[in-house]
């Protein structure tokens, strides 16, 4: 009686523990850090893409208008 | 009469001169000269003091024109004649010559 006293509350506190360490593993942890550096977005390739557009499209005006020397 | 007459013929003669000097067209026909990888035109062998001269007056027109366009959209001039020269060898006609990217002289 008395031993099967001990194993019951050895067994509440099993439950209890493996219970608190399956909480534990369930809590999603989501950390949300700060970048160290400020956020800066690169427009170069966009702006190069323009501009490389804009070029060519001079050029062929350019070799319609100057045939003699292209 | 006769003063008319010879002043005819030298206005002929003025006239006439600039089609008989090597065309671009000409020159690159008969493989005299090739489009550069740099966006301008180089003798491709042997040039003759006409070729040449036609290499530098092409040239120094290309270079006025390409810094225009460099300006107008404030780039390198060396950013627009490279694109140029891209360009450039893509219109070639068949036979006609091209520099690679190692300066070797292709024909297309």
């Amino acid at each position: 009686m008395k031993q099967s006293g001990i194993f019951k509350r050895l067994a509440v506190c099993g439950v209890l523990l493996f219970g608190g360490m399956v909480t534990a593993a369930c809590t999603p942890t989501v950390a949300v850090q700060a970048p160290s550096e400020p956020i800066t977005v690169n427009l170069n390739v966009k702006i190069e893409h323009e501009i490389r557009v804009r070029v060519d499209k001079e050029l062929d005006d350019l070799f319609e208008d100057k045939e003699g020397i292209f | 009469m006769k003063k008319l007459l010879s002043g005819l013929l030298g206005l002929t003669l003025l006239i006439a001169l600039p089609a008989s000097a090597l065309s671009l067209k000409e020159a690159q026909s008969k493989g005299l000269v090739g489009e550069a990888n740099s966006g301008y035109i180089a003798v491709v062998q042997d040039g003759t003091p006409e070729v040449e001269k036609l290499v530098a007056e092409v040239n120094n027109k290309r270079k006025r024109e390409y810094a225009a366009i460099a300006k107008r959209n404030n780039i390198d001039i060396n950013q627009v004649a490279a694109r140029a020269a891209e360009k450039l060898e893509a219109r070639l006609s068949k036979g006609e010559y091209y520099q690679d990217n190692l300066g070797r002289w292709k024909q297309k």
